[in-house]
């Protein structure tokens, strides 16, 4: 379990330290406080210093240069940085405590052989390495990616960025990031079906009987998507309720239950590693927020799963704060931890002082 | 500096002294709504629990001002100074001695404004709301020597009340002989019972000012 993360230069964060991190953990701030990026810290930091991880996070949030030449868009990684500044000698780090590896991504000059970026016209203009440094070593070791001077990626084959292949043996506990995004690719049917081939199906029917007692079953439907246009993240997935002759879509439920199986799905997915909601209240209503909770504690606790969430709704914490009240054991399980790049350290509120700071209308955000 | 990007508080130890500062700031000229401001005011409900959550609520505190009115008790200089403490935790340097002005002070990293007033008037070396109240009588009202009188008889009677409350019971006492008998303080002030401008009710007024830029 991640008890500690210290970054330097990241995105945001000139030098910050989250201390103090317990199973689950809700990250609180204003807008552009760098709670997402935590996030993506965390998960880089996790996944052993996978490209893939930090390229996800480019992408989702729409990091894009274009390249002068080729007139196309690029992931800019740029913007990883402190400062959005990509010159050669810049750098940030990740640490955790616990054994976790420490992270260096570091960004310098080119010095590779020239025929590699004869074919690009960006790199000929002085280009940029960066080069990922600790974490789980893997045979595409060292992992160097060829940038533009404008921090652009340059993917082309023989140094493009790939994902982290680890031998099964070696591979890190699993990672889930669930965003706010309806769009995320796939996710709740992709997931769905993993959890079906490794028979964990009714791990995920439990944990949403949690917040709906009434759910029977949660099954999958082939359906064969290329005679009829349907949205592919919702597809197939049928829920039953006690009492009812027929299982309902669920993308006829309603944005609060497709969350909810989301939530469901991710945690059963994130099993004994790590599982990073971002804006964990989305879709849903605030009477629903304690039974979530509920759901996101107990099954987190009981399969030994992290999790961060960010969150900027009060009924969110409100929601968390009634569970410690209404479970005092799961108090020292959860925490709050405000985050404010200005004090370098984050905000952290036990269960106990959670529940004190809403009866006392404290305002943690 | 600070420019506010969160809604401004200010903490009070009792729903009598949120309502009481509400009238007495719109007497002032000054429109206050519980809830939707300019100032959000919240009840700590309980001058303990004031105490107690204060240095919390400067610690999450950013982007804002934020006030508290407390009593002095039996101790103006022990109050003071519990608060300098937790103030200069978070970077606010304040005097040694409580402000007549009540205390304003800003933690520029955090962009936030702090202000405090120890009630009754930030000088008098202990009392509270009432005291602050019992200025706000008018000079010449007969009733008020009356009740002054009336409680002390009810203490020699075997009055339940403790000692350090007896200028409650006059103010309530004095309260049940008015128009109308027995409003909370806020009513009062907002029925004209009470008056607004006593030397402390002008300095807590331009303290209020001066801290929320109204």
């Amino acid at each position: 379990m991640l008890n500690t993360l210290t970054i330097q230069n990241y995105r945001g964060f000139q030098a910050f330290a989250l201390e103090g991190a317990t199973h689950v953990n809700l990250l609180v701030g204003r807008n552009n406080s760098g709670k997402t990026a935590l996030l993506e810290a965390v998960h880089f930091l996790a996944s052993g210093g996978d490209p893939a991880v930090l390229q996800a996070s480019t992408k989702r949030r729409a990091e894009v240069a274009v390249s002068t030449v080729e007139g196309r868009g690029l992931p800019d990684m740029s913007h990883l940085f402190f400062g959005h500044e990509c010159v050669p000698g810049v750098s940030f780090t990740l640490s955790g405590a616990n054994g976790t590896p420490s992270l260096k991504v570091i960004v310098g000059e080119y010095t590779g052989p020239a025929g590699v970026v004869s074919s690009i016209e960006d790199a000929r203009n002085g280009g940029l390495m960066m080069s990922i440094e600790g974490g789980v070593a893997t045979p595409y070791d060292p992992r160097a990616f060829l940038l533009s001077k404008e921090g652009a990626l340059l993917g082309v084959a023989k140094i493009g960025m790939r994902p982290h292949r680890f031998d099964p043996e070696d591979a890190p506990a699993p990672v889930v990031f669930v965003s706010p995004e309806k769009t995320e690719p796939l996710s709740v049917a992709h997931m769905w079906s993993q959890a079906l081939a490794e028979k964990r199906e009714v791990e995920v029917r439990d944990a949403v009987r949690i917040l709906d007692p009434s759910v029977e079953d949660i099954v999958f439907q082939t359906i064969d998507s290329t005679s009829f246009q349907v949205s592919l993240e919702r597809s197939g997935i049928l829920v039953g309720f006690v009492g009812s002759r027929r299982r309902v879509p669920l993308g006829s439920m309603g944005d609060g239950m497709r969350r909810l199986l989301v939530l469901a799905v991710s945690l059963v997915r994130a099993s004994g590693g790590l599982l990073l909601i971002d804006e964990i209240d989305t879709g849903l209503h605030y009477s629903i927020m304690p039974k979530m909770w509920e759901m996101v504690v107990q099954t987190a606790m009981k399969s030994n799963t992290q999790v961060f969430a960010t969150t900027h709704s009060a009924d969110c914490i409100r929601g968390l704060a009634a569970l410690c009240w209404n479970v005092p054991d799961l108090q020292e399980c959860v925490c709050v931890h405000k985050i404010e790049p200005r004090v370098g350290k984050s905000i952290r509120f036990t269960g106990g002082e959670i529940l004190l700071a809403v009866e006392q209308d404290i305002e943690m955000r | 500096m600070p420019v506010s990007t969160s809604v401004s508080e200010l903490h009070v130890e009792g729903k009598d002294d949120l309502h009481l500062f509400i009238h007495l700031l719109g007497r002032h000229g000054i429109t206050l709504h519980e809830t939707h401001g300019p100032v959000v005011l919240k009840d700590a409900k309980g001058n303990r629990r004031l105490l107690d959550m204060l240095p919390r609520v400067l610690t999450v505190s950013f982007d804002r001002v934020v006030g508290f009115v407390l009593d002095a008790e039996d101790s103006l200089s022990g109050r003071w100074e519990t608060i300098r403490s937790h103030l200069s935790k978070i970077g606010v340097d304040a005097p040694i001695e409580p402000t007549r002005e009540g205390f304003i002070g800003e933690a520029p990293s955090r962009r936030l404004r702090v202000g405090v007033w120890i009630a009754p008037d930030n000088v008098a070396a202990g009392g509270a709301l009432e005291d602050f109240l019992r200025g706000l009588v008018p000079g010449d009202d007969r009733l008020i020597s009356l009740a002054h009188q009336a409680t002390s008889d009810a203490i020699r009677a075997g009055a339940a009340f403790v000692s350090t409350d007896e200028l409650k019971a006059v103010l309530h006492c004095w309260l049940a002989w008015q128009k109308e008998p027995g409003v909370p303080f806020g009513t009062a002030m907002k029925a004209l019972y009470f008056k607004h401008d006593s030397d402390a009710a002008a300095r807590f007024v331009q303290w209020f000012r001066d801290l929320y830029k109204i």
